[in-house]
């Protein structure tokens, strides 16, 4: 489904990603796990376009993607929740799920799926005229997965989603995460909540420095005494 | 009466400055560059609309192909200049904007010389007149132009795709485009708009004072920031409120026999003022 193939990103002088090759399956949850800095984000960001990539390729069902604009790739099916969410914060609830519908046309198809989002977040129903900007923390990561939803993504591409969101809610959008299983949505999700993110994930792939260093089946890795020890805290 | 009278000015002048604003603002809040050139494309508005109407004799035609035009030539100053130097300091893209400005001008001069040229209409519109207050039809014209286009512009902006793509890049225009705006597209867009609109205003004004002249922008491009700066800056209700308040505090002020400034002087003093004790202007919010 999405494929990464030898990617390398460099700020100036400095190295983000290095040579990085990853892999995701169709309905698969695929996490990227790692510490602050070890360029989860800028990975993330070269799929969905923000940043080209100095070398290597990306694919998506065997299209190469690489350094098409995102509006473009958007049109492949990805779809991104960035850090911190990166909501329309002057616009309403209501226009930033619209946003994400951006590409659809068909109205009908927009009412069902605004329901479909409605009931994995009830909450946006009840803030739907609300400017985004005054939402809560964890409500506007609530608007920004059901916007990216709205756009009835192949891949869905998850950047922290866990930051600064109380524990309970970590749960909560966890589980939404993992309901999309079912969806027929692809997740790639860069994580450093590493145990909450090894609950949902199939597989994963551990980041050190702009490097992958170890990857495996969730089970796997946390029961890898290095992971337990780097990252679970156990 | 005279109550009445200076309403009906404030009125007239506050539709200018808010054609003029607008699309300053509406580029700012896209691009976050101070766009000084736009009072260039103002100019030029006014000197093809009187080229224009010199070859087909018809106004209309005259100020809607000036508007196309120099649309199309704002979006071109996007694609061909500002695009190179966003990445920049913010002071670069402002200095490169002077310069356009500054060439604009010089433009016009070789090519139109320093006179001021008359662009006289006649316009089927009658005069409007009630014991002393009355309406002449370059005023009713200004008037009915303005809020044709701002009712146009309300409507493109909060009905339909284009606007919402616009407000979408204003806010963020990488989450924009990953949602899937175009937003090179709708940046040239905004260009293309704001600029259309300045042309009207020189368009307008040329007729209104029946004179063109090469540095006919050089007051407006200060007039238009100062409007930018009451309205906060990037808001378009903001401009459309502050140029009106503008141009009532200016007509009243002026008329009140104890005030010694000369008319321009107020505008920025207001500004002044607002960027001490209410930098973010009426409806402007925090620079993040």
């Amino acid at each position: 489904m999405l494929k990464v193939e030898n990617v390398s990103i460099s700020y100036g002088k400095i190295a983000a990603v290095k040579d990085v090759s990853i892999y995701v399956g169709k309905n698969e949850i695929v996490a990227i796990v790692g510490a602050n800095g070890a360029g989860k984000t800028t990975l993330i960001n070269t799929i969905m376009g923000f940043v080209t990539p100095q070398e290597g390729k990306i694919f998506v069902q065997d299209h190469e993607i690489t350094s098409l604009p995102p509006w473009k790739k958007a049109a492949f099916g990805l779809a991104i929740v960035p850090e911190g969410g990166r909501i329309f914060r002057d616009l309403t609830v209501k226009e930033n799920l619209f946003l994400g519908a951006y590409r659809i046309k068909d109205k009908s198809k927009i009412d069902n799926k605004m329901n479909e989002v409605f009931q994995m977040f009830p909450r946006m129903r009840e803030r739907y005229r609300q400017i985004a900007g005054t939402l809560s923390g964890g409500e506007r990561q609530m608007l920004a997965i059901a916007r990216a939803l709205m756009s009835f993504p192949q891949i869905l591409l998850i950047d922290e989603i866990s930051m600064g969101l109380m524990p309970k809610l970590v749960d909560e959008v966890m589980e939404a995460i993992h309901s999309l299983k079912s969806k027929d949505v692809t997740v790639l999700i860069a994580e450093q909540n590493t145990n909450e993110v090894l609950n949902i994930a199939d597989r994963a792939y551990v980041m050190q420095n702009g490097l992958i260093v170890m990857s495996g089946t969730a089970t796997e890795l946390k029961n890898n005494s290095k992971i337990k020890e780097s990252y679970l805290g156990i | 009466m005279e109550f009445w009278q200076n309403s009906i000015n404030v009125l007239v002048l506050g539709s200018i400055y808010v054609l003029i604003a607008v699309g300053l603002s509406m580029i700012y809040g896209i691009l976050r560059v101070l766009h000084i050139a736009h009072a260039g494309i103002y100019t030029l508005g006014a000197f093809l609309s009187l080229s224009i109407m010199e070859v087909t004799g018809n106004f209309w035609i005259a100020l809607i192909l000036s508007a196309i035009i120099s649309g199309f030539l704002g979006a071109l100053m996007y694609r061909y200049v500002y695009k190179f130097v966003l990445k920049e300091e913010r002071i670069v893209p402002l200095i490169v904007s002077v310069g356009l400005f500054i060439t604009m001008q010089d433009l016009y001069r070789i090519i139109y010389g320093p006179y001021k040229y008359p662009f006289s209409i006649s316009i089927p519109i009658p005069y409007i007149r009630a014991g002393n207050f009355y309406i002449s039809p370059l005023q009713m014209l200004i008037l009915i132009i303005t809020g044709i286009i701002l009712i146009g512009l309300y409507f493109v902006l909060n009905k339909t795709r284009i606007g919402v793509g616009l407000k979408a890049c204003a806010n963020d225009s990488q989450m924009a485009a990953a949602v899937g705006v175009n937003t090179k597209l709708t940046i040239a867009l905004a260009f293309f708009m704001g600029s259309a609109l300045a042309a009207v205003a020189g368009t307008l004004v040329g007729v209104y004072d029946n004179s063109v002249y090469p540095t006919m922008g050089s007051t407006v491009s200060y007039k238009a920031f100062v409007v930018v700066v009451l309205g906060g800056f990037g808001s378009l209700k903001g401009s459309v409120i502050a140029g009106f308040l503008l141009a009532a505090a200016e007509v009243f002020l002026v008329a009140w026999k104890g005030f010694f400034l000369p008319r321009d002087a107020i505008g920025f003093l207001v500004m002044i003022l607002f960027l001490i004790f209410l930098p973010n202007g009426l409806f402007g919010r925090k620079e993040r």
